[in-house]
C-alpha cells in the first residue's frame, strides 16, 4: 500500500518549469531518495509534498488522504509530517527540549507523555536529555543541531518524514556517522521517508529506492544497485558512478555488434540494449574493464582488444589507467592495486565483458 | 650594532605607529568629553578671571531633578516624548519591514526605497512641513478645515505635545524600518517552515517563533531609537518653544544661546543628558552582545515563500500608502509650496507662487556664505573621515592588538554623545584656541564625531578583502605601500565612495552641534535654516531646506552613476 502517491505534479516559477508533471509512489516504511543536480526540481517536489509550495497541477496523497488535488490544498501545519532542513532550522530562542517538544504541544499531547516521548527521541539521536535538554542551539555543534532537528521531526509520530539535503552543511566525517544514524533510526521506527540530495553516495547508502531527477523529471528509478549497474539513461550513467561513454558509429543490432571506433566493434548481449531503435552511446564503468597483461587470453572470448598504457595513476588501493585502444579512442579503467601491473608505455590486452556494456 | 638597532626599530616601528595613532585618537575624542566635565565644575566661562571650581552647576541640575524647575521639567519632557515616539515608530517600522520583506504586498520594492527618502533630508523638513500644515492660525489643514466646515476653531495644532510626538514618530519610522528590515532578511525562512510542519498555524508561528526570534534585535533597535529621540534637538526644540515645552537638548542650547551665555550650566545639563543616553546605549550593547540566541543560520539562496495576504492585501497596501503620504509626500509638498510663496499669507492664490525665495537665496550674503561653508565642511569632513578611516580601519582589521582594539573603541565613543552635548564639550575644549568661532572647529567636531563611520565601514570592507590577495602581491615583489595602492585601494573603491557619501550627507544636515559651535563667519545651511525658521521666515527656511536636499540628491545621483554606490545608511544624527 502506498503511503505517498504523487500524480502529474507540476510547478513553474514564471517561465521556468521547475517540476514537469512527475508520478511517484512511496510504499509504507520505504526510504525513497530524490537524487539530482541543483535545479533538477527535487527540492521543489519535496516542498510540495510538505505543503510549503503550492503545485500548479497534479495531486499529492498521503496515507490515503488527498493533500493537493482538485480544489484541495491542505496547509502544511495540518499534514502531520516531519521535516529536516538543510539549515537545521532549530529555533535559536528555545532550548533543545523546547525545540523537540514543540510538535507535541501543537498536537496537545499530555504533559507526562510529552516528556517521556521527548526523552526517548533525544536518547535515540544520541543527545541524552540530562546532558543536552537545557542547552540552547548556539551551544551545540552543527551535527548536534541537526540531531535536534531530527528528533523534532520524528517526535510526533509523523505519517512521513521529509529530508531536504540534511547532511550537506556538515563536514565529511560527520556526514558518515549521520548517515548511519539516519538509516538505523529508519530501520527502528519504519517511518516512510522521502529524502532529497545531490550526493549519489548518500542516496546509495540510505535508500531502498532512488529516483534520479533531471530538468524537472524523474529519468529513472530503482534500487541503488540497479541504477548503478543498469542505467537506462545517459544522464543516470554519468551522474551515478564513473563510466566510459563511447559514441556508437555503426550499429548492427542483428548480431549485437556496435562499432565505437575504426576497427573496434563491441558485442553487447540483448538484455543490455536499452535503446534498440536508435543506439547512440556505449557505456562501461571504469572498474569493469579487465586487464589481461601481455599474454592474449583465449580466442573464445569476445571484446578483446590490444591497448597501449598511456598513464597509470596510483590511488592507493586502486590504479587508474588511461588506455588507448586505437588512435582517438581511449578508455579509463580502474583495477585493484597489486604487484605486476603494467607500466605506462606497455602494450596490454584488455577485455570489455559484454555483460557490463550497456547500449543507450 | 647599528644593524641590530635598525632591526629593532623596524620590529617596533609598526607598533609605535599603532600606539601613536591611539594617542592621537584619544586626544581627539577625549578632549570634548573631558572639557564637558571640567566645564560642569567651573563657575564661569573659560578665560574669565572670576572662574573658580564649584559644584553649584551640578547641584542645580542633579539636585533640580527632585524639585520643580527647569531641570526636572526638561528631563521629564525629554523622556515623555522619547518613550511614545520609540514605541510607535518601532511598531510601525517592524510592521513595514515585515510587509516589505515577507508578504506579497503590491509595490514592495518601491516602498522600500520610498521609506528611505527621509534619510536624505534634515529633520527640519518635517518641522517646516508640519508647521505649514498644522500651525494653529495659518496652517493649511486648519485653513481648509475652516473653509470647508465654517468652523471657528482650528482642527490641529502642531505646537503641542501630540504635535511633537507626531512629527518625531514620522522622522524615526525610517530608522526603525532600516534597523529591522535586515533582521527579517537574515532570518532563515526555514525556521517558520519548521514550525508549520510541526503543526503551528500562522498566528502560532508569528507568536511563538517569528516574534520571539525578532525580539532581541527589535528591542535593541528600540533602545537605539530611544537614545536618538532623547537627544533630538530640532523637532521638539522648535515646536516646543511655542508652548515653553523644553527638552534637555533644547535647554542645553538655550543656555549657550542666551545672553550672557551660561556655559557652565550648559555643561552640567550636558552631563545629565549624556548619562541618560549612556544608560540607553549600555542596555543596547548588552542586548546585542547576547545576540547569538537570536542570530540565525542563513540558508542557501532558496527564495523564501512570501506570506500570501489574501483579503488583507489592499488593507496593508493602503496603510503603507498612508504612511508614505504622512511621513514623506505631504510634508515635502508643504515645504515646496511654502518655498514658492514669497510672503506669509493665509490665502492660496496660485498666481502668488513664485521663485522669489530662491532668487533671494543667491542674493543674500549670509546664505551664499552658509552654502559655501556647508559644502566645504561636508566635503572636507567626508574626505578626512574616509582617509583617516582607511588608515585606522586598516590597522584595526589587520594588526590585532590591545592598542588597535582601544582605538576602535575610542573612535565609536563620540557617536554615543548627544549632538548638543558634544557641541558644548567642543566649545569648552577649544574656546581659548584660534579655532573658536571659525569653520575649523566645526570641521574638527564633524571629523571627531563621524570618524567612526570611516573606521567601521572601511574596516568591514577591508575584512572582505581576502588577505591572500595582499600576500600574493607581496610574494610577487610589491612593497607594502605598492600593495596598498594597487591592490587594496582599487578593491575598496566602492566602500570608500559610500563612506564619503554617508559623512557628506550627515554633515549637510547636521543642526544640533553646529547651532552651538557656529560663528558669524562659519554659518552653515542647516544653521541658517534653523535661524530663519526661528525668526518666522518660513519661505526662506523652506527654500533653504529644499536647496540642501537638492545638493545631497545630486551628489547621491553622481555617486550612483560613478561608483555604483547605493544609499543604505545606518546614520545617527
Amino acid at each position: 500500500m502506498s503511503d505517498i502517491r504523487i500524480q502529474g505534479l507540476a510547478k513553474s516559477y514564471g517561465e521556468v518549469a521547475a517540476v514537469k508533471g512527475i508520478d511517484l509512489a512511496v510504499e509504507r516504511g520505504e526510504f525513497v531518495t530524490l537524487l539530482g543536480p541543483s535545479g533538477s526540481g527535487k527540492t521543489t517536489t519535496l516542498r510540495m509534498v510538505a505543503g510549503l509550495e503550492q503545485p500548479d497541477h497534479g495531486t499529492v496523497e498521503v496515507g490515503g488522504t488527498v493533500m493537493n488535488g482538485a480544489g484541495v490544498n491542505v496547509p502544511a501545519h495540518r499534514r502531520n509530517m516531519g521535516m529536516v532542513f538543510q539549515s537545521y532550522a532549530v529555533w535559536p530562542h528555545k532550548t533543545v527540549y523546547d525545540n523537540v517538544v514543540f510538535p507535541l504541544r501543537m498536537k496537545r499531547v499530555g504533559r507526562g507523555e510529552q516528556r517521556a516521548r521527548v526523552e526517548r527521541m533525544l536518547a535515540m539521536v544520541g543527545l541524552p536529555h540530562e546532558e543536552y535538554g537545557r542547552r540552547f542551539p548556539a551551544q551545540l555543534s552543527g551535527g548536534q543541531q541537526q540531531r535536534v532537528a531530527l528528533a523534532r521531526a520524528l517526535v510526533a509520530d509523523p505519517q512521513v518524514i521529509l529530508y531536504d539535503e540534511p547532511l550537506s552543511n556538515l563536514d565529511a566525517k560527520l556526514r558518515d556517522s549521520m548517515r548511519l544514524l539516519l538509516r538505523s533510526i529508519h530501520d527502528e521506527l519504519g517511518v516512510t521517508a522521502l529524502y532529497v540530495t545531490h550526493d549519489q553516495l548518500e542516496a546509495m547508502v540510505l535508500s531502498d529506492r532512488v529516483c534520479v531527477m533531471n530538468h524537472g523529471e524523474i529519468v529513472q528509478q530503482g534500487a541503488p544497485r540497479d541504477l548503478y549497474e543498469r542505467p537506462s539513461d545517459l544522464f543516470v550513467a554519468e551522474f551515478i558512478g564513473q563510466a566510459n561513454v563511447l559514441p556508437i558509429l555503426e550499429a548492427h543490432p542483428r548480431d549485437g555488434v556496435f562499432q565505437v571506433a575504426e576497427g573496434i566493434a563491441i558485442k553487447v548481449p540483448e538484455a543490455n540494449r536499452r535503446n534498440a531503435a536508435r543506439p547512440q552511446k556505449l557505456v562501461i564503468r571504469h572498474h569493469q574493464i579487465r586487464l589481461h597483461g601481455a599474454a592474449a587470453p583465449g580466442a573464445e572470448r569476445d571484446n578483446i582488444f590490444g591497448a597501449v598504457v598511456r598513464h597509470a595513476m596510483y590511488l592507493g588501493d586502486r590504479v587508474r589507467y588511461t588506455l588507448e585502444i586505437t588512435a582517438g579512442c581511449t578508455l579509463t579503467a580502474e583495477v585493484v592495486a597489486e604487484a605486476g601491473l603494467p607500466e605506462p608505455g606497455a602494450t596490454v590486452w584488455i577485455e570489455l565483458p559484454g555483460a557490463s556494456c550497456i547500449v543507450i | 650594532m647599528p644593524a641590530r638597532s635598525a632591526v629593532l626599530l623596524s620590529a617596533f616601528a609598526p607598533r609605535l605607529w599603532s600606539w601613536g595613532l591611539l594617542g592621537a585618537v584619544a586626544l581627539l575624542v577625549l578632549a570634548p568629553l573631558g572639557a564637558l566635565f571640567y566645564g560642569a565644575v567651573r563657575s564661569h566661562a573659560p578665560g574669565s578671571r572670576r572662574a573658580t571650581w564649584t559644584l553649584e552647576n551640578l547641584q542645580a541640575v542633579y539636585g533640580g531633578l527632585f524639585e520643580s524647575g527647569w531641570a526636572q521639567s526638561a528631563t521629564i519632557n525629554s523622556i515623555t516624548v522619547a518613550l511614545p515616539v520609540t514605541l510607535i515608530a518601532c511598531a510601525l517600522g517592524v510592521f513595514l519591514a515585515w510587509a516589505v520583506t515577507r508578504t506579497d504586498m503590491w509595490g514592495r520594492r518601491l516602498f522600500e526605497i520610498a521609506f528611505l527618502l527621509p534619510m536624505l533630508y534634515s529633520p527640519l523638513v518635517g518641522v517646516i512641513g508640519w508647521s505649514v500644515l498644522a500651525d494653529p492660525q495659518a496652517g493649511l489643514l486648519n485653513y481648509l478645515w475652516k473653509a470647508a466646515t465654517g468652523a471657528e476653531h482650528s482642527l490641529v495644532n502642531v505646537y503641542s505635545y501630540t504635535g511633537i510626538v507626531w512629527v518625531m514618530v514620522l522622522y524615526f519610522v525610517p530608522y526603525a524600518f532600516i534597523l529591522n528590515v535586515g533582521t527579517f532578511r537574515a532570518m532563515d525562512p526555514a525556521l517558520e517552515e519548521a514550525a508549520a510542519i510541526s503543526g503551528a498555524n500562522l498566528w502560532q508561528r508569528l507568536l511563538k517563533i517569528t516574534f520571539p526570534i525578532m525580539l532581541g534585535s527589535t528591542a535593541a533597535a528600540a533602545l537605539f531609537i530611544f537614545t536618538l529621540a532623547l537627544e533630538q534637538f530640532a523637532i521638539p526644540g522648535f515646536l516646543g518653544s511655542h508652548i515653553r515645552f523644553d527638552t534637555l537638548a533644547y535647554a542645553i542650547y538655550l543656555r549657550t544661546n542666551a545672553y550672557p551665555a551660561d556655559l557652565p550650566g550648559a555643561a552640567a545639563a550636558g552631563t545629565l543628558l549624556l548619562v541618560l543616553a549612556a544608560i540607553g546605549l549600555y542596555w543596547y550593547r548588552r542586548l546585542t552582545r547576547r545576540a547569538e540566541r537570536f542570530v540565525t543560520v542563513t540558508a542557501r539562496g532558496y527564495k523564501p515563500a512570501l506570506t500570501p495576504l489574501g483579503k488583507l492585501r489592499p488593507v496593508l497596501f493602503a496603510l503603507c500608502v498612508l504612511l508614505f503620504l504622512a511621513g514623506v509626500a505631504i510634508p515635502l509638498a508643504a515645504v515646496t509650496l511654502r518655498a514658492l510663496i514669497p510672503v506669509r499669507t493665509t490665502g492660496l492664490g496660485l498666481g502668488a507662487l513664485s521663485l522669489a525665495n530662491f532668487s533671494q537665496l543667491f542674493e543674500a550674503e549670509d546664505i551664499l556664505l552658509g552654502l559655501r561653508n556647508s559644502v566645504y565642511l561636508a566635503a572636507g569632513a567626508a574626505t578626512v573621515c574616509a582617509a583617516l578611516g582607511l588608515l585606522l580601519g586598516f590597522r584595526v582589521v589587520r594588526r590585532k592588538g590591545r592598542e588597535t582594539a582601544a582605538t576602535d573603541y575610542l573612535v565609536a565613543m563620540p557617536i554615543g554623545i548627544p549632538g548638543t552635548v558634544f557641541g558644548v564639550g567642543m566649545l569648552w575644549a577649544y574656546v581659548g584656541t584660534p579655532l573658536y568661532l571659525t569653520i575649523w572647529i566645526l570641521l574638527l567636531a564633524f571629523v571627531t564625531r563621524y570618524l567612526v563611520y570611516g573606521v567601521r565601514t572601511l574596516g568591514a570592507g577591508m575584512m572582505q578583502v581576502d588577505r591572500t590577495l595582499e600576500e600574493a602581491a607581496t610574494v610577487a615583489g610589491a612593497s607594502p605601500l605598492r600593495t596598498f595602492v594597487f591592490v587594496n585601494l582599487p578593491l575598496l573603491r566602492p566602500v570608500i565612495a559610500s563612506t564619503w557619501l554617508i559623512v557628506f550627507m550627515i554633515v549637510m544636515r547636521e543642526v544640533s552641534a553646529s547651532v552651538i559651535l557656529y560663528g558669524v563667519n562659519s554659518v552653515t545651511l542647516p544653521v541658517l535654516t534653523w535661524s530663519y525658521l526661528v525668526d518666522g521666515s518660513y519661505g526662506i527656511a523652506s527654500a533653504l531646506a529644499i536647496l540642501q536636499m537638492l545638493i545631497v540628491a545630486a551628489i547621491v545621483v553622481v555617486f550612483r552613476w560613478a561608483f555604483g554606490v547605493d544609499v543604505k545608511t545606518r546614520s545617527t544624527d
